[in-house]
């Protein structure tokens, strides 16, 4: 049986200032520039998530998947998780992308040569990062 | 893989953390080796065993 000790590991450094300043400025200029061309609305949806995202970097929970996914202190395992996790949604965004390609093909392939020339992108890139990483690795 | 990390840790009274700090790995990933749910690389695995004093196979067993 497994036992979990009480000690938790040390809180990880954290470069807020870093990170929000030049954020708040770059939302600000962003703001500025969709107002001009009649888009505010539509980057307010998108700051949200952004701004989600920055708090999941931020927040100071001491969860190991946010630690992992910050790369704070990861060892080993984090390494290991880490690229079991990108590889894993690499493959998630695949067959979503043969998904899509099949649905616009039922739907008439009006947009099918556009996703068709993607999946053959994201397919070369797979091949690619398999053939540096065989090389690197043999 | 088989392992006597929590017996070997506990026999020197030390807590998974203080385990993990002596191998710079986290609590978590003693944790993990300690439940056999990460089998540790070669590296970490000689790290831990020299750490207790003895060989990578008196630590970590394969079960045959």
């Amino acid at each position: 049986m497994s036992t979990i000790d009480s000690q938790a590991s040390p809180k990880p450094k954290r470069t807020v200032k870093a990170l929000v300043f030049p954020g708040v400025l770059g939302a600000m200029v962003l703001a500025v520039v969709a107002s001009q061309h009649g888009i505010l609305r539509g980057l307010i949806g998108a700051a949200i998530i952004w701004a989600v995202v920055g708090l999941t970097f931020l927040s100071k929970g001491r969860s190991e998947t946010l630690s992992i996914m910050r790369g704070d202190n990861v060892d080993e395992r984090g390494t290991h998780i880490r690229t079991r996790a990108a590889a894993q949604s690499f493959l998630a965004v695949y067959f979503a992308l043969i998904a899509v390609f099949l649905i616009e093909l039922g739907r008439g392939a009006r947009d099918a040569r556009l996703w068709m020339f993607i999946l053959i992108a994201y397919w070369l890139i797979w091949l690619g990062s398999l053939a540096f990483t065989k090389r690197r690795n043999s | 893989v088989l392992n006597d990390v929590r017996e070997l840790r506990l026999a020197k009274g030390l807590t998974q953390a203080e385990l993990g700090a002596e191998l710079t790995v986290s609590r978590q990933t003693v944790n993990a080796i300690e439940t056999g749910r990460y089998n540790p690389s070669l590296t970490l695995a000689v790290h831990t065993a020299r750490f207790f004093g003895l060989l990578v196979e008196e630590v970590f067993h394969v079960d045959d």
